[in-house]
């Protein structure tokens, strides 16, 4: 490298510029490699977005990154600038920050004044077509704005950017900067202003163009890239464009030479914790802990006490009891406002965060591993994740840490949104200009089926679809569409990730509004934070959590018993019933089809049988066959034994089959001898969204372990299975952990205190696997009853009203607005509404669709004691008020000349008008049609014998084709008495595609499935039953 | 008495014929909609024996054209359409029956009936739904104040048609006016000036007829019938509505003359497309702009000299594409922009092919017709593609040459295509 031309690259775009770059930065990096290019600075527009992307690969690969942003001004010129010092990086950010909050999401321009007041620790190039020169050399003010510039960054941090791309217009301005900066005695270096890795990448980059424009390509003209020489050229290449100038390449190398910033040197600092004087963080940390382990070990037991000063010690040695003090303080501002709180994930491996009361598992009894939560070796963040009541709870706790730490001081995690599937085959389509339907007919040849065939790839997809891949347009828009995958295509935000930071986080990361009104979200996404060092603390909103919360104020008012949580009778013989019958719907994480079908063959009889449970249905232990294996295991059908004998003390516990993540890190520990480090990098590589390459890597270094360790052959290759087939989708023993305890309560609140439990989740939709409908329904089967919307006794919530009726609530009425609800309830409370009139002229809000709507699902029945038909009759006059002409002849109410809806209209009109039906299922009315044909109803099936011939009907409440399911289709079908399955085989799906995912009713015929008390229809005939479509009943699908 | 008759799925098509059925029995006719048409039958029933037989007899002559339609009579228009939408095959209502025979029709359609398809009273249907009336019986049950003041005076209007009462009045379908004029000649005509004298007599006729309807038009067509060969057709589109008959005929004349008709004429059909006329008010210090009746014809002479497409006003093509232009109609031309002082080029059209020698991938001898010689100096390659996602990409490198001359050419080498070619020089 050093005999020939040497060449740095200061003026890159990835796509993390959105649409203006078309490689990412691990391309960028890579190429570097390719091309022997030593260093190079990612710039993009208005932004650090792939900043730490970019640093990591470029460690990986082995050169420099610099790191800076294109800035963009109001006067419409984007300032290349890069950080030549931690303070110019700081000031960069900040730079950014101050342009960003102020704007609508996406944009975001500075002043000059602004550029001058951050420009300290900054270099600053002059930029190209769109730079601050190239705008004032036509009026001939170059003088004036490369002086400014000087002024402002200092002259040994102003580059005069030469940029050859083969353009006849940008040499009369290189010349005319040349001269300039000849006259001025300020440096020139050469760039390329580079957009894409590669030359063939400009189609992409025309096609982001385009997208960015919202044109077609045919339609773009000069909008497009003029050729494709934007891309990263060698330093031969570079040499040859600028054989006349060979000090513009010689500077870059300078240059790159001079800047010492990197990201690993950030400055990130996490906030301490604020103690009383005389206290230290750690002393005040050691207080709290001891304080809580008193309270939740009785007897505080000797093991408890040394595994909590083991930790403790660990936490004073890692400078982190800051970190787990600040946690403690958003759980204590979570009790103190009656919000519960739980955390998850590996924290709930630590006796510390259970005595703080940040978690509700006891780590110490349940033998659970430290160190996949904190660990010296891996200097590394350790990761609370906080589950919180979703909705406005949860926001409450997210403002409380915004006010706390300064609206520069906290933000959201960011989640970059990427083309895929579908957008990707949509937005391609359109700007290469497929009409709508051609558009519509690609977009769903990459339908977002969960489930992929292995062979199913995307030219087999084409062709059946009769387009031909090697039309020109095709071949253009498949290659188009693959190239596009992946990218980013806008910043989201996590959905409750948040960073903090002593001091400004907005020095180490520039922020931005997001979406949501009074958000602020970072720049990088979790990934990056994890990356850079910076903390994070998850408060995620959980759906169970709200029902949980909810739940438990009704229960005191309504069964006159108080019930905490963390003291709920331990192994309650009618929760462990109800779970072994799998009588589970509605109950936290047991719910789902494929649950239901394993608990009566798991038959769970202590809460560690559900912690496994948990974790045991989930595409890790299914796709690592795992499942059956471990169930035979249980019933003593199969022998206990290990992958290897080693493994032993690891897998014993869960009777010599790997479940959980924990255990996968001990193996590779054992197995291929793996320091904690490497464990660490398997694990990130295992919860890692880009990580198959990631992967592929360590499984290299796990064969060689094993191999070093003597383990080979068959049980390598075993020991490997289990372990990469966790890749994606590993489940931590500490989490199953702390879902199994949530699953437990909602057992057990349903099981004693159904009305409440049925209430509060009815009123926390949209959450779980059921609809409402399905819940309604089920809980009717366990002795609930409901009462119907009423304007003289609704609440805008589901309210209980004994410990044997629920009402419901305005909030099921469809269309009906919650201040509208509010305010008839307010409106009730000075007196009992006397006509529909009285109700129209006191709730002006009431819109004519909401009239309409209430008297239709009967909610205005108690009003004059009328029917519904009888209300609509009056309630159309209310709704237009006669003029004086008629008024003397205005009805006052009573009877209509209408007739009365009979059971079917009414049954229609409720699952239009609210999405449930309180009275009989629509199954008892269609009945007596279907008994001569043999039918049998849901409850029946348990009773028939395994293998015979069976016909059953219901509503079709979900529908499911689960990703390791190898294409089988599920599908739970309901009717009065109870809920059948069906599976359906592949080959089956097809045949009766339309009819499963289309119809509401359906009849099937197939063959019953009856073992364990898990029963299930497979089925051989699917029709539809013609006398239940039009009855509006809806269903989950998750497909 | 009204009769009317519905054809569901008629294709436009057949539309005329419909309504050439009726012809047969009334001299007017209501098209009501795009498959219905209602037309009276007063004092009918005498040529025949019954008003069943009169039914019989329209639907006796429909069905001669077409199949699937239905046939309705009664006492007032919207009954007769109610009736044809909403019950199969022929019905004839006796006065006093309405209410009975229409009964079981369902809502729905009679409110296409009385609202057309795009029934603007969607919200009505719904309510009517809700309240479980689904048929004009249960509609003609209720009592009519309450349907008034709930349902305004649209939902009267369905009652009482429910009830046999309805009063809406005949609409007959009154013809455009037409703009044709079609001469068979009693002789082939041979040459231009007979045949000129045929076309001037159409559209003298017709441009009065303009003038005195106030209209002009912006389209003309002329159908020439020929002896032994296919039709020649021409069509001659004007910048602006005009109805100057001279002006035409001079258009008409040039044209012909460019394009004759290969055989003797046989018949002359003209037809003119009528539109308001455009009124403008030139502004006081706006130069005069030419005539636009004068203005095409000058174009005309133009174009029949230079060839069709060859004449107008250059426009830039929004592409990298060097040289792109397309050639639109002078009128619609935009203003010319001021441009900066440049250096001009003066384009080959089309480019020299050209040999070209290089020397380290540089262009440094260059030989075409009249141009050869040492490249003394050199700048570029400049590079341009595009129109990759079409099925004729292009894509250039262009270099500026100086030979010893003193001579500057611009070049360029086709990448796709391969060759190098001069594209220019500068002055």
């Amino acid at each position: 490298m050093t005999d020939g031309p040497r060449y740095v690259e200061f003026h890159a775009c990835s796509a993390f510029s959105f649409l203006m770059g078309a490689s990412i930065p691990e391309e960028y990096a890579g190429r570097m490699v390719e091309l022997g290019i030593p260093a190079l600075a990612l710039l993009d527009t208005g932004g650090v977005y792939g900043a730490p992307r970019f640093h990591m690969a470029a460690r990986k690969a082995g050169v420099r990154a610099h790191i800076g942003a294109e800035v963009p001004t109001v006067d419409g010129c984007r300032y290349p600038l890069i950080a030549r010092t931690r303070q110019g990086y700081q000031n960069l950010c900040r730079l950014i920050t101050r342009t960003k909050l102020r704007a609508p999401k996406g944009e975001g321009a500075a002043t000059t004044e602004e550029i001058a007041e951050f420009a300290s620790g900054l270099i600053c190039l002059t930029g190209a077509a769109d730079g601050p020169l190239a705008q004032a050399l036509p009026q001939g003010q170059g003088r004036e704005c490369l002086d400014r510039l000087i002024r402002a960054f200092g002259k040994e941090n102003v580059y005069v950017e030469l940029q050859r791309n083969r353009q006849r217009a940008s040499e009369a301005h290189n010349q005319a900067a040349l001269e300039l900066a000849r006259s001025c005695d300020v440096p020139y270096l050469a760039t390329n202003g580079v957009r894409h890795a590669r030359p063939e990448q400009r189609r992409l980059l025309d096609v982001l163009t385009c997208i960015r424009h919202k044109t077609k390509i045919a339609e773009a003209g000069k909008l497009l890239a003029r050729n494709a020489e934007q891309h990263l050229k060698s330093p031969e290449e570079m040499a040859e464009l600028f054989y006349d100038l060979p000090r513009a390449l010689e500077e870059t190398v300078a240059l790159s030479a001079e800047i010492d910033f990197t990201l690993s040197d950030l400055g990130y600092e996490f906030p301490r914790y604020p103690v009383p004087a005389g206290e230290t963080m750690a002393s005040f940390l050691r207080k709290r802990t001891d304080e809580g382990a008193r309270r939740r070990y009785q007897p505080y037991h000797e093991r408890a006490q040394r595994q909590i000063e083991h930790e403790l010690n660990l936490i004073e040695k890692l400078e982190l009891p800051g970190y787990f003090l600040i946690v403690w303080d958003i759980v204590e501002f979570c009790r103190r406002e009656g919000i519960l709180v739980q955390g998850r994930g590996s924290a709930a491996n630590s006796a510390v965060c259970y005595s703080l009361g940040i978690t509700a598992v006891d780590p110490v009894g349940m033998d659970l591993l430290f160190e996949r939560f904190l660990s010296e070796e891996r200097g590394e963040w350790p990761d609370i994740d906080l589950d919180l009541p979703s909705g406005d709870k949860r926001e409450r706790v997210i403002q409380h840490v915004y006010e706390k730490y300064g609206r520069l001081g906290a933000a959201m995690t960011a989640n970059v949104i990427t083309y895929r599937g579908r957008s990707a085959a949509r937005e391609v389509g359109k700007v290469l200009g497929f009409d709508e339907q051609e558009t519509a007919r690609l977009s769903s040849l990459v339908r977002g089926w969960e489930w992929h065939d292995p062979s199913d790839d995307n030219a087999r997809k084409f062709r059946e679809a009769g387009l031909d891949i090697h039309d020109p347009r095709i071949r253009h828009y498949f290659e188009l569409f693959n190239q596009i995958q992946d990218l980013p295509r806008h910043l989201g935000q996590h959905s409750g990730g948040m960073v903090i930071c002593q001091g400004q986080l907005d020095a180490v990361v520039p922020l931005e509004p997001a979406s949501m009104p009074g958000r602020v979200v970072v720049q990088w996404d979790k990934e990056d934070c994890a990356d850079m060092g910076v903390i994070k603390v998850d408060l995620l909103g959980l759906g169970m959590m709200a029902v949980i919360e909810e739940a438990l104020v009704l229960i005191p008012k309504h069964y006159g018993v108080s019930v905490d949580l963390a003291h709920l009778p331990q192994d309650d013989p009618k929760v462990y019933r109800t779970l072994q019958k799998a009588d589970t719907i509605g109950m936290f994480q047991v719910e789902s089809r494929a649950q239901m079908a394993t608990l009566p063959r798991m038959h769970p009889e202590n809460f560690y049988d559900l912690v496994v449970e948990v974790a045991l249905i989930r595409p890790g232990p299914i796709v690592g066959k795992m499942v059956h294996p471990y169930l035979k295991r249980r019933r003593g059908l199969e022998p206990v034994t290990c992958l290897h004998e080693s493994l032993e003390p690891v897998l014993r516990r869960t009777l010599g089959l790997p479940l959980f993540q924990e255990q996968l890190l001990k193996m590779a520990m054992i197995a291929a001898g793996f320091t904690g480090g490497q464990a660490e990098e398997l694990r990130r590589a295992m919860g890692f969204k880009r990580s198959e390459k990631r992967m592929a890597e360590v499984e290299i270094n796990l064969r060689a372990g094993m191999t070093a360790k003597g383990i080979t052959g068959e049980t390598q290759e075993a020991i490997v299975r289990s372990i990469t087939s966790f890749a994606l989708y590993g489940f931590p023993e500490s989490h199953a952990a702390s879902f199994a305890l949530l699953a437990y309560a909602s057992a057990y609140l349903k099981c004693h205190y159904i009305a409440a439990f049925t209430a509060a989740i009815l009123n926390n939709q949209p959450m779980g696997f059921y609809h409402p409908a399905t819940l309604v329904k089920d809980a009717q089967h366990h002795g609930l009853r409901f009462l119907p919307v009423d304007v003289s006794a609704s609440e805008w919530e589901c309210m209980v009203v004994s410990p044997e009726y629920v009402r419901l609530g305005f909030n099921y009425v469809r269309g009906m607005r919650e201040p509208v609800a509010r305010a008839l309830v307010a409106a009730r409370q000075t007196g009992a509404f006397t006509s529909i009139d009285d109700l129209a002229l006191r709730v002006p809000e009431l819109r004519k669709d909401d009239m309409r709507r209430l008297a239709e699902i009967g909610a205005l029945n108690s009003i004059l004691h009328q029917n519904r038909r009888d209300a609509l009759w009056h309630a159309e006059l209310a709704l237009r008020p006669p003029g004086p002409l008629l008024e003397p002849v205005a009805e006052a109410g009573g009877a209509s000349p209408l007739a009365p809806m009979t059971l079917e209209e009414r049954m229609r009109a409720d699952y239009y008008g609210t999405g449930v039906n309180i009275g009989a299922h629509p199954m008892k009315h269609l009945r007596p049609r279907i008994t001569v044909k043999g039918v049998l109803r849901a409850v029946e099936l348990a009773g028939q014998e395994d293998g015979r011939w069976v016909k059953v009907a219901g509503s079709v409440i979900v529908r499911q084709r689960p990703g390791t399911a190898k294409g089988f289709f599920f599908m739970s079908m309901e009717d009065e008495t109870g809920v059948a399955n069906i599976i359906c085989t592949p080959n089956l799906f097809d045949r009766y595609k339309s009819v499963l995912l289309q119809r509401s009713f359906l009849l099937v015929e197939g063959v019953l499935q009856n073992e364990m008390g898990v029963v299930s229809v497979k089925a051989r005939r699917v029709m539809e039953l013609a006398a239940g479509s039009g009855i509006p009943v809806e269903s989950h699908d998750f497909h | 008495m009204f009769a009317a008759v519905s054809v569901p799925d008629l294709d436009p098509d057949g539309y005329p014929e419909l309504v050439a059925c009726a012809a047969d029995f009334s001299p007017v006719v209501e098209e009501s909609s795009t498959d219905t048409i209602v037309f009276p039958v007063h004092g009918m029933n005498k040529l025949y024996a019954s008003v069943e037989a009169l039914a019989q007899a329209i639907a006796d002559r429909v069905a001669e054209v077409m199949a699937g339609f239905h046939v309705a009579l009664a006492e007032s228009v919207e009954i007769a359409l109610a009736a044809v939408r909403g019950l199969p095959g022929i019905t004839v209502i006796p006065h006093g029956e309405e209410e009975r025979i229409l009964g079981p029709i369902p809502l729905e359609v009679m409110a296409i009936a009385l609202f057309g398809p795009e029934v603007p009273i969607a919200e009505m249907l719904v309510t009517l739904e809700s309240w479980g009336v689904r048929t004009c019986a249960q509609l003609a049950a209720l009592p009519p104040l309450g349907v008034l003041e709930r349902l305004g005076p649209d939902g009267l209007r369905m009652q009482q048609i429910s009830r046999g009462i309805a009063d809406r009045p005949f609409r007959p379908a009154a013809p455009p006016p037409e703009y044709h004029e079609r001469t068979e000649l009693e002789y082939p005509v041979a040459l231009m000036e007979p045949l000129l004298f045929v076309i001037a007599d159409h559209l003298n006729r017709m441009c009065g007829r303009l003038n005195q309807q106030s209209m002009a038009t912006h389209h003309v067509d002329l159908v020439l019938g020929l002896e032994g060969k296919p039709e020649h057709a021409r069509a001659y589109d004007l910048p602006v509505p005009m109805r100057d008959s001279r002006a035409f005929l001079k258009l008409i004349h040039l044209d012909l003359e460019s394009h004759p008709p290969a055989a003797p004429v046989t018949f002359v059909d003209t037809r003119l497309i009528a539109v308001k006329p455009r009124v403008v008010q030139n502004g006081l210090f706006v130069p005069q702009a030419p005539e636009p009746a004068r203005l095409e014809l000058t174009l005309a002479r133009i174009a029949k000299v230079v060839g069709e497409n060859r004449a107008g006003s250059p426009r830039l093509v929004n592409t990298h594409r060097p040289d792109a232009f397309t050639l639109s109609r002078l009128a619609e031309a935009a203003p010319s922009m001021p441009c900066a002082e440049v250096m001009a080029t003066r384009l080959f059209r089309p480019p020299l092919a050209a040999r070209v020698d290089l020397e380290d991938n540089r262009p440094s001898r260059i030989a075409t017709r009249g141009i050869r010689g040492a490249v003394v100096e050199r700048a570029g390659p400049w590079r341009t593609a595009g129109d990759w996602w079409t099925e004729s990409p292009w894509a250039r490198e262009e270099w500026d040459i100086a030979l010893a001359t003193g001579a500057l050419y611009r070049i360029y080498r086709d990448e796709i295509a391969g060759g190098w070619f001069v594209e220019g020089e500068y002055d």
